[in-house]
């Protein structure tokens, strides 16, 4: 990936920012509804800060309001004291909900906005439980809050609540934030809706990304629609080279494939290639420095599409071309390798002799790498006894 | 498992093949010389076995080149007793299995047949080939303890992998290592994380930035108001000193204002006015004196001028005569040139005739004919006579060759005749040949002869031997029979010590032996007495006999012969072989001298035949050169008549005529030339005559003398000519000119007096009698309103420095103004304005210094790619560190399984693989050696001496190879499904003994498993079936 691309794609959440700003102007909407975690307060961002600012003054040069609650990452006390919010951008509180009716033409009330902010990063309380109840009077109205619904694994629980403290309050859509892939929860009665960051951050974050456009009809109807801001893709792309003899021609396959993710993508896509399946190449690949020499390849020259694609990196999940239990009933050393194996990963002693094998390292670098535990460990020995199996069977002759 | 017969579709050469007999159930050998297909069956049945390769491998994929479909099928006989039929078609076909029967079989795959040996395994393990051995023989000697112990190791490459997987492991992290590759990107990660600090507490800073600008932009408006008070007083007391100097002008400007009295202002342009009429006046007063002096001038001018109208009267001609000059002036040169001209023609033409000899004039050049027939003429003589003589020279010089060629060809022949006496008279070759031949046929016969008596010779002396020994036979004896009697007793006395001592059966046994020794006895003394042994030299004795007389009678056909052939050369019978060696020697040269006589007679007529051709040749030269000569003078003849028919000397030289005419010519040239020189001569002078009499004409006509050249007389008339018409056109012009100057003197009379009336009407206006009155008054009056003027202007000056609203106070100020004081306060306020700009400049630069900070941070894009930066880093730490874990966990892995293998699996290799050590050499080695402390292999003598691995010769390293490969299969046959093994002519390198040695080894190991065995050796051949009986040999020589 060349330096451009690489600034691009560090800046491509910004651009999902705009994106978004764009798209209000485009629709014309009524509001935009901002559901925390905008920045990580972790990083003091300024620039954050101001890109986001920078995109409510255009909303606001258009006539667009934006309600916005913060977020565990965001809280009230983390933004900076200097940068002050635009006219038309409202911060709910954090000491209690707050409601706000806005108003559209003629001063008519279109919509009841409940919300309530983080104000520091730690909220283990319930938020939701403490929003009112819709009132009569009330236009369709909207509960706005970063929180985890039913306990999403993966996500810290903050502000943890139920579907049902939600449904509780009786309002017509739930605009929530916290989760960063996009959830729809329930889709009426009420829509309960994390839309999502706009833009993957790392391979973590694979697959679409992008925001809501919500249309609410003058019968109360509510359309919600999904609209791509992603810049960048990020994918996890598995290619099975099952039978691959050659590597050049293993390559050459590869860019094949990528180049058909890229059309379908329709977008640039960071991807990270995971080559699975049987295949003769399996030591070459994993010892003989061929993964390697691919990856270089590819992220030097990555193949030519109408879509750019960078791929991130090669993992090697192959697997030797060997019938696994005709050796292992052999009494050579290769029969004798899988036993091994076998024994280290069924005997607590096996393992522990061999986590004392490979300790020094995760010693050394404890600061950065944790000792595997016992599935990643009998990982490793699977694929150290395919390697041997791989790299002992070279000799084949034909 | 074992293979019963294959059939091949196609496969390399083969197509539709079957071999003619069946695989033996313990060893099958396949011979055949190269190129007969053994390397062809033997890739067929192992890929049949395992599957044929893709195409895209490097690989020899034997297509088939005499038709079928690349495939076919293998007859098996399974280890249940089951016979099954292994069929597979095609590169990527399935293999299918079947019954003998053709049922298919079921529940049962193909490959399993072979059981867990799977296709690495059979080539490591049950295939062995000749490069194998070969190759130990190009290796280090590490590297052969390396594939030795791998041999005995199912031939894995244990020691290349181990070491591989152990140096990627340290390329990236080793224990106390450094620049290894986890050190790289932890030192890489740091200095990332440092650096995201940076930028944290960088950004942190932005509010506290922002709060000391507004602190500092709060006292820079402060400093800003203290700045603007100052500048005020300041430009107040500025402008006092500046308005103070313009308001002293306007006090004296008043002062002088009010000394001057009060006059009407003139309107402007009144002096100028006044000086215009005066001026007016005294420019039209000189006018009229003027022009009264130049009228009576012109009338003097107008009478002086006369006029010559006889002169003008020839104006035509002159003219005429002007024209034609030039044309004269060139008829003189062009009669100076041509009269100069004549002389030298003359003059050339002279020396000329000079040079042509006496008797050359004018007409005789003119007259001779140098017409161009006359020179062809003269070029035709010239050339005959050239060609003659050039003819001469080229006969005289081949003359002078034929006859060289004719005496050398004399001399050759001399020389010949001379060499061929030397020799005198011999025979001629056939005969002298034919003599060599009898006297060759005649030493070989008394060769034979002499042979055939010493073979006489021979049978006699064994004739003589036989007679003794036939005597001899008749005085031998027989064996005494005492020995027999002696052992019989004893039989009788042991007998009898066993009854007596209870010993029966033992001393039974001893006395039945000692009888049947002293049967023996008896027996051989008798037939040593009643054997024929005479009978049989009495026979070799007739036969002597026989072999005598025939050799008697050969010999006897032999001298014949030769004196037969001594007759027909003319020489007694010679006794002894040198004398009739030496008559071969003499006829040999004899042969060579007629051989010799015979090539020089040869070239004697062919001398002869040279010479005659050569002296024809000569007489033919000399003829032809009698012709030439005479041709010539006949030539010669002809041109000194046509020399003599045109005067010129008889014994000229054709060359030379060519450049006579050319001379002629040009003489004749020069003569027409210098006659029209003559006539362009005289017409030149008579037209020169003409004109000048045309001048003197004209001259007279107009009274002028006749002095001078008529070129002279011409221009002087001219000249007349132009002086007379330009003073006729000067006389007109001065009329002309008197009329106009009285006409202009009237008017200006009238203009003089009107002027005077204005002036007079000018002074009246003001009162005054004359100009310079007029002119002081003006002056007053305009000096008043200059003043006026200044004293608007300082006012105007005063207020634009105080302002309008102001001027009034500025004005009293100014009255009461003391500039000494108000220059001190000046620079005082001055001083405190300087301290308060400096103040703000400082303030404005702290703001800048942190604005610039501020929007650093805020444009700061650096943090999110450290952070990108520093997740990649860790991933790849993460990453490397995970290789790390498999390649160690592989290291280890692998040294458990070969600790395992070596501890449990390999004594009973090793035990089988010494048993065939043993057998391959013979005995001489005894035991092979793995020590379980993990210490270098050896093997032991059968004297008890060790050997380390390391320490045996290439052939031995190879034979111990082989025999750690025969006990790796032998072990895996008796331990697993028994497959067939290949050989591809493993013993071609071993001594005769050792590889019948290897050969037993073989049959041994084929009691165990089918062993298919390829070779192009006969000899291996032989001894395979020497130790294995029942082998099967397929022999390929016929396909």
């Amino acid at each position: 990936m060349d330096q451009k691309t690489a600034a691009d794609l560090a800046g491509a959440t910004y651009s999902a920012w705009r994106e978004i700003v764009d798209l209000c102007i485009r629709e014309a909407v009524d509001f935009l509804l901002v559901a925390g975690d905008v920045y990580d307060s972790e990083d003091q961002n300024i620039r954050a800060q101001l890109q986001f600012i920078e995109g409510l003054k255009r909303l606001g040069e258009n006539g667009i309001a934006a309600y916005i609650v913060r977020g565990n990452h965001d809280p009230d006390d983390a933004w900076s004291r200097s940068i002050k919010m635009p006219e038309n951008a409202f911060v709910f509180s954090s000491q209690e909900p707050e409601v706000i009716i806005h108003r559209g033409r003629k001063d008519k009330p279109l919509a009841a906005i409940v919300g309530m902010s983080f104000a520091t990063a730690h909220i283990m309380d319930n938020l939701a439980g403490r929003f009112p109840r819709r009132e009569k009077g009330w236009p369709c109205t909207i509960g706005l809050l970063h929180c985890n619904v039913g306990g999403v694994p993966g996500h810290e629980p903050y502000a943890p609540c139920s579907a049902q403290d939600l449904r509780r309050c009786g309002y017509d859509y739930w605009a929530l934030g916290h989760i960063h892939q996009p959830t729809v929860i329930e889709d009426r009665d009420p829509w309960i809706v994390y839309a999502g960051n706009p833009q993957g951050r790392d391979l973590g974050e694979t697959g679409d990304r992008g925001c809501h456009l919500v249309t609410v009809g003058a019968n109360g109807a509510v359309e919600v629609k999904t609209v791509r801001t992603t810049r960048y893709l990020w994918k996890v792309i598995e290619i099975d080279v099952t039978g691959s003899v050659d590597l050049g021609v293993l390559e050459e396959e590869i860019r094949k494939e990528l180049v058909i993710v890229s059309e379908k993508a329709g977008i640039p896509v960071v991807g990270r290639i995971i080559l699975t399946g049987a295949t003769r190449l399996h030591g070459e690949l994993v010892a003989a420095g061929g993964l390697a020499a691919l990856e270089e390849r590819l992220i030097e020259d990555p193949p030519a599409s109408n879509y750019p694609i960078y791929p991130e990196r090669i993992i090697c999940r192959t697997v030797p071309v060997i019938d696994r239990d005709a050796v292992h009933s052999r009494d050579d050393i290769l029969g004798e390798i899988c036993r091994q194996s076998d024994l280290a990963i069924s005997s607590k002693s096996g393992q522990i002799r061999l986590k004392e094998k490979i300790s020094p390292l995760h010693q050394y670098a404890r600061a950065y790498v944790s000792e595997p535990d016992d599935e990643e460990l009998n990982a490793i020995i699977r694929e150290a006894e395919a390697l041997l199996l791989s790299r002992l069977s070279e000799g084949e002759r034909e | 498992m074992k293979i019963r017969s294959l059939y091949i579709d196609g496969f390399g050469k083969f197509h539709d093949w079957k071999p003619p007999t069946e695989f033996g159930e313990s060893l099958t050998v396949i011979f055949g010389p190269n190129e007969a297909g053994k390397t062809t069956l033997l890739a067929f049945i192992r890929r049949m076995l395992y599957g044929f390769p893709d195409g895209r491998k490097n690989l020899n994929h034997y297509p088939p080149i005499n038709g079928g479909k690349i495939g076919g099928r293998l007859e098996i006989l399974g280890e249940d007793g089951q016979e099954y039929i292994l069929s597979r078609t095609g590169v990527r076909g399935v293999p299918s299995l079947t019954y003998a029967g053709g049922t298919a079989v079921k529940g049962i795959k193909p490959l399993s047949l072979l059981g867990p040996c799977d296709q690495v395994f059979y080539e490591n393990v049950c295939a062995i080939g000749l490069n194998e051995l070969q190759e130990i023989s190009t290796l280090r000697r590490d590297e052969i303890r390396d594939r030795l112990a791998a041999a005995g190791a199912g031939n894995l490459p244990v020691r290349e992998v181990s070491t591989s997987i152990q140096r990627a492991a340290d390329g990236i992290y080793v224990i106390q290592g450094k620049r290894k590759k986890i050190n790289t990107l932890m030192s890489e990660l740091k200095d990332v994380e440092a650096k995201i600090r940076d930028v944290k507490k960088r950004q942190g800073e932005y509010d506290l930035i922002n709060e000391a600008i507004t602190r500092e932009s709060k006292a820079a408006l402060e400093e800003d108001e203290k700045r603007k008070s100052a500048e005020e007083e300041i430009t107040c007391l500025k402008s006092l000193a500046q308005a103070w100097e313009i308001f002293l002008e306007r006090e004296k400007y008043r002062d002088a204002l009010s000394k001057i009295p009060g006059i009407e202002p003139f309107p402007a342009g009144a002096l100028e006015d006044l000086s215009k009429i005066e001026a007016e006046i005294k420019w039209l007063e000189s006018e009229r004196e003027d022009l009264t002096r130049k009228q009576s001038s012109s009338k003097e001018e107008l009478e002086r001028c006369v006029v010559r109208e006889e002169v003008l009267a020839q104006a035509d001609n002159i003219r005429a005569l002007e024209r034609k000059v030039e044309h004269y002036r060139n008829q003189v040169d062009d009669l100076k040139g041509v009269r100069l001209g004549l002389e030298q023609q003359q003059a050339s033409l002279a020396s000329m005739l000079k040079s042509f000899g006496e008797g050359w004039d004018e007409e005789r050049v003119i007259r001779f004919d140098t017409s161009v027939p006359a020179q062809d003429e003269a070029k035709q003589l010239r050339d005959r006579l050239t060609k003659s003589m050039n003819d001469c020279t080229a006969q005289r010089s081949r003359l002078e060759a034929a006859e060289r060629e004719a005496a050398e060809k004399r001399e050759d022949l001399r020389d010949l005749k001379r060499r061929r006496d030397d020799i005198g008279d011999v025979e001629d070759p056939v005969t002298a040949r034919k003599r060599l031949s009898l006297s060759r046929e005649m030493l070989g016969e008394i060769q034979r002869v002499q042979e055939l008596e010493v073979r006489l010779q021979t049978i006699r002396q064994e004739e003589a031997r036989t007679a003794e020994i036939r005597a001899s036979l008749r005085s031998a004896r027989g064996l005494p029979s005492w020995p027999g009697i002696l052992v019989a007793l004893s039989a009788v006395l042991v007998f009898l010590w066993g009854f007596f001592t209870a010993a029966i059966q033992i001393a039974g046994l001893i006395a039945l032996i000692l009888l049947v020794a002293a049967a023996g006895i008896f027996l051989a003394g008798r037939g040593a007495e009643g054997g024929n042994d005479t009978e049989v030299p009495a026979e070799k004795g007739e036969t002597l006999a026989a072999q005598r007389k025939e050799v008697e009678r050969e010999i006897s056909a032999g001298k014949e012969k030769i004196r037969s052939c001594a007759k027909l050369l003319g020489f007694d019978p010679p006794h002894e072989r040198t004398v009739a060696e030496d008559l071969v020697h003499t006829l040999e040269d004899a042969v060579m001298e007629a051989g010799r006589a015979s090539d020089l007679d040869r070239d004697i007529a062919r001398a002869e035949e040279l010479c005659r051709t050569a002296d024809e040749a000569l007489k033919k030269a000399r003829k032809a050169m009698d012709d030439l000569r005479s041709e010539h003078k006949k030539a010669l003849d002809a041109w000194k008549r046509w020399c003599s028919e045109r005067g010129l000397p008889g014994a000229m030289n054709p060359d030379l005529l060519p450049d006579l005419i050319a001379e002629i010519k040009q003489a004749a040239g020069l003569c027409a030339q210098i006659a029209a020189m003559k006539k362009r001569e005289e017409s030149l002078s008579a037209e020169i005559r003409l004109f000048e009499e045309e001048i003197a004409a004209v001259a007279r006509a107009c009274n002028e003398p006749l002095k001078g050249s008529p070129e002279v007389i011409l221009e002087g008339l001219i000249r007349l000519l132009h002086d007379e018409e330009e003073a006729k056109r000067r006389y007109h012009a001065l009329g002309d000119r008197l009329n106009a100057e009285g006409e202009a003197l009237e008017r200006t009379v009238a203009l003089y007096a009107a002027a005077k009336a204005d002036l007079e009407t000018i002074l009246k206006e003001r009162g005054v009698e004359t100009p310079e009155e007029y002119r002081e008054i003006e002056r007053l009056s305009r000096e008043r309103q200059k003043l006026e003027e200044s004293i608007r202007d300082a006012g105007s000056a005063i207020r634009r420095i105080s302002g309008v609203e102001r001027y009034d106070d500025f004005i009293t100020a100014l009255q009461g103004y003391d500039p000494v004081q108000m220059q001190v306060r000046l620079k005082e306020k001055e001083n405190e304005l300087q301290e308060i700009r400096e103040k703000i400049q400082d303030i404005h630069q702290e703001i800048g210094t942190l604005r610039e900070r501020c929007s650093g941070i805020e444009g700061d894009d650096e943090l999110t790619s450290l952070l990108s930066h520093e997740a990649a880093l860790k991933e790849d730490l993460s990453r490397v560190s995970r290789e790390w874990s498999v390649y160690t966990v592989a290291s280890s892995l692998l040294g458990m399984a070969v600790e395992t293998f070596e501890r449990e699996r390999q004594p009973e290799i090793l035990m089988e693989a010494q048993s065939f050590f043993t057998a391959i050499t013979g005995g001489r080695y005894t035991r092979v050696v793995k020590p379980f402390d993990g210490s270098d292999p050896y093997v032991e003598e059968a004297t008890g001496a060790r050997k380390k691995i390391d320490e045996l010769s290439r052939g031995t390293a190879e034979q111990l190879y082989l025999a750690l490969r025969f006990g790796y299969i032998r072990d895996y046959a008796t331990s697993s499904i028994p497959v067939p093994v290949i050989f591809d002519d493993i013993l071609v390198n071993f001594d005769p003994v050792r590889r019948k040695n290897a050969c037993r080894a073989i049959a041994e190991l084929a009691e165990t498993c089918q062993v298919i065995y390829f070779t192009c050796h006969p000899h291996a051949v032989e001894d395979l079936v020497e130790a294995t009986p029942d082998a099967v040999v397929m022999d390929l020589s016929a396909e």
